[in-house]
């Protein structure tokens, strides 16, 4: 079920006053709500997701009482192996088969009716965070299935994040039935959908075609498409991965529950380590606390942080799809942050600290400049994302790398155009939603019946550009 | 200050609620553009208004093969009579839900109604996909959408019905850029009175095997014969019944070229489809002609379309089938008027194919129409 689906809508009509009307059995009309949620395009891994779930839970209270490492890490196994089977086992046969020289893979085998379950990887990463989180921290798990049930397979972010943590959002589980209705809340849980609509539905979408066709003929495209194509590419993903991110935390304010938030704008970021503070954050600090500070993070020296560093990187690559370009784009970032630090240990060295004061103009200056580079270093990775193959994204790099010239500006510039307009569309986001505060209450000033056409003009503009045919949601695939 | 918050949402479902009635379900927000396929409704009844209803005695239901192939003025000069007694409701993809809702709305209207000449088509008794149909989205109640197959379809046509603006999203949503570009209001003077106007544009490459056979794909691809739509033309045959209006179906013939496609890869399809025709004029004690003779090749602007040349060469074809419901029709009457029929009722149960090929049935010796609802003798 997508969120902007006339089926998603119905089930929520029917959730919301039945949920908020019968505080006990909120739990219940949750977790059967999250049931019909995930079992809406097929019942079978429906039964997959429940039985790794119920052993998660029941490793967790062995674990618990235990503290034996057997059962932290039998719940681990299982869950990883699980996502190995369905996401990565014929991934790793077909990259077997140059090796060996023979086909793994047979046409009609069992392995091509594969389907990857949906949400697999974002559930995997909140039990094995659920489990770590017991054993490392000592947290204290909940003795209600029921509850770890609503945790892990909430409809919210069940398909696509963000990626919450145990202990973040089981102790709001915990005081479900007790929660009351607030108004406030539940505008703004309205708001986060409308704007996720918006970004989803008459940006995201609109920009797609464009990208597809970009990205379909690399051959044919000139110097200035292929910037256009990668630019725009940059904005497709970002506009579809959040406006569902907002649409997840939107849905949670409804249903009472607050959850992470997963983007800040992260094309303003002055550096690859913040873009990875503010892109993904759920994502990118799961991979921080569970894979690259176990590794050793920084504490093993200058070469073994640069190696932790870059084995996280290339795992967020991998987990991002089963395929060599994902794995490289993750790679690619690795790069760019072992660069940074490298980069930051010599601008201190040569340059005076002023430079990166943003109180003074020579701070200002470079701070532009700063997020002028990154934003387009991060572009260039994003080549390798979206490009159907290891060769198309090389021959599309290749073909930015060509000269311009202004006919070509002129005459093929009009992308270029709508790019420069989304990204002033992203620093004006950035702007709202630091000004928030402030914004709210003035616009709760202007009269009633035009707050409220100008609301019937948006659902209607929202509604105009639905086509038919639903598009999913990029970060659906993984 | 809580409530103050509010009125921005309050003001926002009041626009809401009366741009859903007043625009989004109102016919004549469509009817601006008369040649989509909600608007040509407007235009017809706008068109129907303007008659006399007193003087409409024959009423034509179906769809742009109906619209083309049926022209009240032709079949009126083969049965001498005023054209005005005679008026064509066939639409644009034309289907049963339709008919019954121009029905529903027109039947009252005619006083002198004796009776309707149905046309059907397989593509008027496929369900798969009724949300592919705009008129379906319009007319629709909450019990055909929920009979529509697969859960998307469902929902999707459920929440249209919440919401026209969200249904109908596509139709309003041209109707807007249609504005922007300064091309409305589409206004055409009516001229053709007993009906839309027939169409007379050729379609390229229309009489092609390969037309054909995009044709029949389109018609009886993923065919379903339960449905929706099958339903409402019960519902349209229990009214006429009701009204005690006369009735028969009519299946106007194609080119060979779309016969075969048809036969060709959907055979078994298209005899459900047959088979349901007969089974229910059967159960009426209507006729289900079927034998119409073909039309020669350049009567024909496409595979399913007759041009003008077409229509003449039917007029007497349909002209004939008038003149025999007219007879029943008096048949009717006399009954209707205290006369009963014979003690001796044969219970015939077999179908009667008499010498033109058409299918009869009669429940009585003398070959008398019964009627639903008397003694007829003739249960299945």
């Amino acid at each position: 079920m997508l969120f902007h689906t006339p089926e998603f809508l119905i089930l929520l009509i029917l959730l919301l006053p039945i949920y908020w009307y019968l505080p006990k059995g909120r739990l219940v009309i949750l977790s059967l709500a999250d049931i019909v949620f995930y079992s809406w395009a097929g019942v079978g891994y429906l039964g997959i997701f429940f039985t790794i779930t119920l052993i998660t839970h029941i490793c967790s209270l062995k674990l618990y009482r235990t503290k034996n490492k057997m059962y932290l890490w039998s719940g681990i196994i299982i869950n990883v192996a699980n996502l190995m089977f369905f996401k990565y086992s014929v991934f790793f046969l077909r990259s077997l088969e140059p090796v060996l020289g023979v086909k793994l893979v047979l046409p009609d085998s069992f392995w091509t009716t594969i389907i990857l379950p949906i949400g697999i990887s974002f559930y995997t990463f909140m039990l094995i965070a659920y489990l770590v989180d017991i054993y490392r921290d000592g947290f204290a798990p909940t003795n209600s299935f029921i509850k770890l049930w609503v945790f892990i397979s909430f409809f919210g972010h069940l398909v696509a994040g963000p990626i919450m943590r145990g202990k973040d959002f089981i102790p709001q589980i915990d005081r479900t039935q007790y929660f009351r209705f607030n108004l406030s809340t539940a505008k703004f849980g309205i708001f986060l959908i409308v704007l996720g609509l918006i970004k989803k539905i008459m940006l995201a979408d609109q920009i797609a075609p464009v990208v597809n066709q970009y990205f379909s003929d690399i051959a044919v495209l000139s110097t200035v498409q292929a910037w256009a194509g990668a630019y725009l590419f940059a904005f497709q993903i970002y506009l579809d991965f959040s406006a569902y991110s907002d649409m997840a935390l939107g849905l949670g304010y409804l249903c009472g529950y607050e959850l992470a938030v997963n983007f800040r704008t992260p094309y303003l970021s002055a550096s690859p380590a913040e873009f990875w503070r503010r892109w993904h954050i759920t994502l990118s600090s799961w991979i921080r606390d569970y894979i690259y500070i176990p590794l050793g993070g920084s504490r093993k020296g200058r070469i073994r942080t640069d190696i932790n560093l870059m084995a996280a990187m290339l795992i967020s690559g991998l987990w991002h799809g089963a395929m060599w370009t994902f794995v490289l784009w993750g790679g690619i970032h690795g790069l760019l942050l072992i660069g940074h630090k490298m980069f930051t240990k010599l601008r201190g060295a040569v340059l005076p600290s002023a430079v990166t004061d943003t109180a003074n103009i020579y701070g200002k200056i470079y701070k532009l400049s700063a997020i002028f580079v990154t934003f387009h270093l991060v572009t260039l990775a994003w080549v390798f994302f979206r490009a159907p193959g290891f060769d198309a994204a090389i021959n599309y790099i290749l073909m930015m790398l060509k000269p311009i010239s202004l006919t070509m500006l002129k005459e093929e510039g009009h992308y270029l155009t709508i790019a420069g307009w989304l990204f002033l569309a992203h620093i004006i986001e950035a702007w709202l939603r630091d000004k928030e505060k402030i914004i709210a209450p003035l616009w709760h000033r202007i009269p009633g019946p035009l707050r409220g056409f100008t609301y019937v003009i948006l659902i209607l503009l929202i509604i105009g550009f639905l086509q038919a045919e639903k598009s999913e949601f990029i970060y659906f695939q993984f | 200050m809580e409530i103050k918050r509010l009125y921005g949402m309050i003001w926002f479902l009041l626009f809401l609620i009366l741009i859903e009635l007043f625009i989004f379900r109102n016919l004549a927000f469509y009817g601006i553009i008369p040649a989509s396929f909600i608007g040509q409704i407007q235009d017809l009844y706008q068109r129907f208004d303007q008659q006399e209803k007193d003087k409409i005695e024959w009423l034509i239901l179906g769809d742009s093969q109906s619209m083309d192939a049926i022209r009240p003025p032709l079949i009126a000069r083969e049965l001498k009579c005023d054209p005005d007694q005679i008026f064509n409701l066939s639409i644009s993809a034309g289907k049963p839900l339709d008919s019954l809702n121009i029905l529903e709305k027109t039947i009252p209207q005619l006083p002198n109604l004796k009776g309707v000449i149905i046309a059907v088509n397989e593509h008027q008794f496929n369900n798969s996909k009724p949300v592919a149909d705009v008129k379906f989205r319009y007319f629709a109640g909450i019990t055909e959408r929920i009979q529509a197959p697969g859960k998307e379809q469902k929902a999707e046509l459920i929440l249209g019905y919440l919401s026209y603006a969200y249904g109908l999203r596509d139709v309003w949503w041209k109707i807007a850029e249609k504005a922007w570009e300064g091309e409305l209001p589409q206004i055409k003077p009516v001229e053709y009175r007993w009906g839309l106007d027939p169409l007379t544009a050729i379609t390229p490459d229309g009489k092609t095997m390969q037309y054909a056979i995009d044709t029949a794909e389109r018609w009886l691809g993923d065919y379903r014969l339960e449905g929706p739509q099958t339903n409402a033309f019960l519902q349209m045959v229990n009214l006429l019944e009701r009204n005690e209006i006369n009735w028969t179906l009519v299946k106007i013939p194609r080119m060979s070229a779309l016969e075969n496609a048809i036969k060709s890869s959907y055979e078994p399809q298209q005899k459900e489809f047959i088979n349901l025709m007969k089974q229910l004029a059967l159960d009426n004690q209507k006729q289900f002609i079927t034998d119409i003779p073909q039309p020669p090749e350049n009567a024909y602007r496409d595979v399913n379309h007759v041009n003008e040349k077409g229509a003449a060469y039917l007029a007497p074809l349909i002209a004939d089938i008038i003149k025999e419901m007219n007879e029943n029709k008096r048949s009717l009457n006399n009954l209707s008027r205290g006369n009963t029929p014979p003690a001796q009722v044969v219970k015939v149960e077999t179908l009667l194919v008499d010498a033109r090929g058409r299918y009869r049935y009669t429940g009585f010796a003398d070959g008398r129409f019964g009627h639903k609802g008397q003694n007829r003798g003739n249960q299945h």
